[in-house]
């Protein structure tokens, strides 16, 4: 019950963080589309920020796209195979995903550091800060992941018990 | 090192991994055997997200999809059916021209798929269509989706290249219709064979009612392209453009867009975005590889050694990118080969411009063809109808597909014409 509610949450806030920087996106372009149509002087930084809130969007919203099962797939195999061997493949796939994104996730940790002495050129926010948004991305891509391979085993040895 | 990382590559693929860590898996084969440092990852995934022109994708996405929520596709099925409803399997072309003008709004063929396919294939099959023609023509026709502006794929191909976005769009304007067309020939010949049915011709008065109602839907397209061809808006501040009209029209004009139903769709539209952006940062970690191994150059040079005759390498690339296409996910294909085949293809003379709607058609096509074919999956889905039987439904218009990409690659026009008229050479 614990789990499901703590889940609810995560999902809730991976949502609004989305709607939040996907707004950014559209208020610094349409900013940047108006100053540079109405006003003299196009302000620079807006760029930079929209690329900001995108990166940062893709970041909230990789989570929830494992939730989805958004990621393209070839799953012709795992549709040929008799369900309980298409159960445990998909378990090794997952399983794979995980232990490649837990390794992006270190990574991504020293990728801050690397970005720790600079800072954007217009908007002069620390670039470990941007960077950042790869540990968010890998780290709830690894944490969905997991939660696929918790309801798989879960749901594998309810129907083995059945059967 | 590198048959270890195709090796991978293949194996996942095959095995059922989603494309964008498939890719990952064997880039991280090959950079544990090469004792490359693991941080290149997360900074080649950076580097392949962190472009300004990419931000089309996420705009042009939610505008579709807000679009989409605020009962367009109906409008637009109302309207193609009250055009052509009254021609011996009207539905059918009704379905091929919803699909081209749903084009112009969304960008990407799986969506159209689904949501033309929703309405249109249950449609269909109540008056009377064999299931798998319904889905064959829903799925074969939103591959003009990728083609005519604004498309995905083009946005990709501009921001790898350096190639105008706005003159890659206008390049796929003329092949996108010309697919579509021969989609409608295709399907009528069938429905004539068939007896499929046809419906009352509609008066004049209904056809302007429909027109009326999906006026708001035909202007998007109109006012991205016009935006961006008259040099008023760059393609990502149009995507933009395009979002705020959908919202408008959407609150104001069809009052279907409550608060709750744009938060919806926004985040639906982020998590497509965020699929698209895992795969494109993967495959340019894949691409860097690649690169660092020199397999383009070596690619380039095979290419060059079997022949410089520009016909020949036509076929040759053509030959390539069917297969590629047939086997690998659209974005991830062009990430890896289109920049290393567009060398080539100028190498032998090809335009530019030409070769990027060449390439994205091959690719398109591969949408409809056992084993990735995205679009099959999702219309069999919603017909409730074997793979197998759909994938042999779709062979008419395989072919149509295979006849259009000839005349594509071998007639310059059909892609120059337009972007020379409206924008010089």
């Amino acid at each position: 019950m614990v789990f499901i509610r703590l889940k609810a949450i995560l999902d809730r806030v991976l949502e609004i963080g989305t709607v939040i920087t996907t707004a950014g996106i559209v208020l610094t372009v349409t900013m940047q589309a108006f100053a540079r149509l109405c006003l003299p002087v196009a302000p620079a930084w807006t760029e930079e920020g929209a690329r900001m809130c995108f990166i940062f969007s893709v970041a909230f919203a990789a989570g929830l796209a494992v939730r989805d099962q958004a990621f393209v797939k070839v799953d012709t195999l795992q549709r040929v195979l008799p369900p309980r061997y298409a159960r445990i493949l998909g378990l090794i796939i997952h399983l794979a995903v995980l232990l490649l994104m837990i390794t992006v996730s270190v990574f991504a940790i020293d990728f801050i550091r690397v970005g720790r002495g600079q800072r954007s050129p217009c908007l002069q926010i620390p670039m470990g800060a941007v960077h950042a948004a790869l540990l968010l991305l890998s780290v709830m891509i690894s944490l969905y992941t997991a939660l696929e391979i918790v309801q798989a085993v879960r749901a594998f040895f309810v129907q083995e018990r059945d059967q | 090192m590198i048959a270890v990382m195709f090796a991978v590559f293949l194996v996942s693929l095959v095995l059922g991994v989603p494309v964008a860590f498939a890719l990952a898996l064997a880039s991280l084969a090959y950079i544990l055997q090469a004792g490359v440092p693991l941080v290149v990852i997360p900074q080649k995934m950076y580097a392949g997200i962190d472009v300004f022109v990419l931000l089309c994708i996420p705009g042009f996405i939610l505008a579709g999809n807000l679009m989409n929520q605020s009962g367009i596709t109906r409008r637009i099925i109302a309207l193609c059916n009250a055009l052509v409803g009254h021609v011996r399997g009207g539905l059918g072309l009704a379905n091929v021209g919803a699909s081209m003008l749903f084009a112009g709004i969304s960008g990407t063929a799986v969506s159209d798929t689904a949501s033309i396919g929703a309405v249109m294939i249950p449609a269909m099959q109540d008056e009377g269509y064999e299931p798998d023609f319904a889905c064959a023509v829903t799925a074969c026709s939103s591959t003009v989706g990728p083609i005519i502006p604004p498309s995905l794929p083009m946005i990709i191909a501009g921001t790898l290249t350096g190639l105008s976005v706005g003159k890659l769009f206008l390049a796929g304007a003329v092949p996108g219709i010309l697919l579509g067309l021969g989609f409608m020939a295709s399907a009528w010949l069938i429905s004539r064979r068939r007896k499929h049915p046809q419906q009352a011709r509609q008066s004049i008065r209904q056809i302007a009612q429909a027109l009326r109602q999906s006026a708001w839907a035909l202007g998007m397209p109109v006012i991205i392209l016009t935006g961006i061809l008259g040099g008023f808006v760059t393609p990502t501040e149009a995507s933009i453009v395009a979002v705020l009209y959908a919202l408008l029209v959407g609150i104001f004009v069809f009052r279907t867009l409550t608060p709750g139903v744009i938060m919806r769709v926004t985040v639906n539209s982020a998590i497509t975005t965020a699929s698209l952006m895992v795969l494109v940062g993967f495959a340019n970690l894949f691409s860097w590889v690649l690169a660092s191994e020199q397999v383009p150059q070596t690619i380039a040079q095979g290419l060059l050694d079997l022949t410089q005759n520009k016909y020949l390498m036509l076929l040759l690339i053509n030959l390539l990118l069917l297969l590629v296409g047939t086997f690998m996910e659209t974005i991830a294909a062009l990430i890896i080969l289109f920049p290393v085949l567009l060398k080539v293809a100028v190498t032998v003379g090809i335009d530019p411009l030409q070769f990027a709607v060449i390439a994205v058609l091959n690719l398109v096509i591969g949408l409809t063809t056992p084993p990735v074919g995205v679009c099959l999956f999702v219309a069999a889905g919603i017909g409730k109808i074997s793979l197998g039987r759909l994938s042999r439904a779709v062979l008419p218009f395989l072919i149509v597909s295979l006849i259009v990409l000839l005349l594509v690659s071998y007639v310059p026009d059909i892609s120059l014409w337009l972007p020379r008229l409206l924008q010089g050479p």
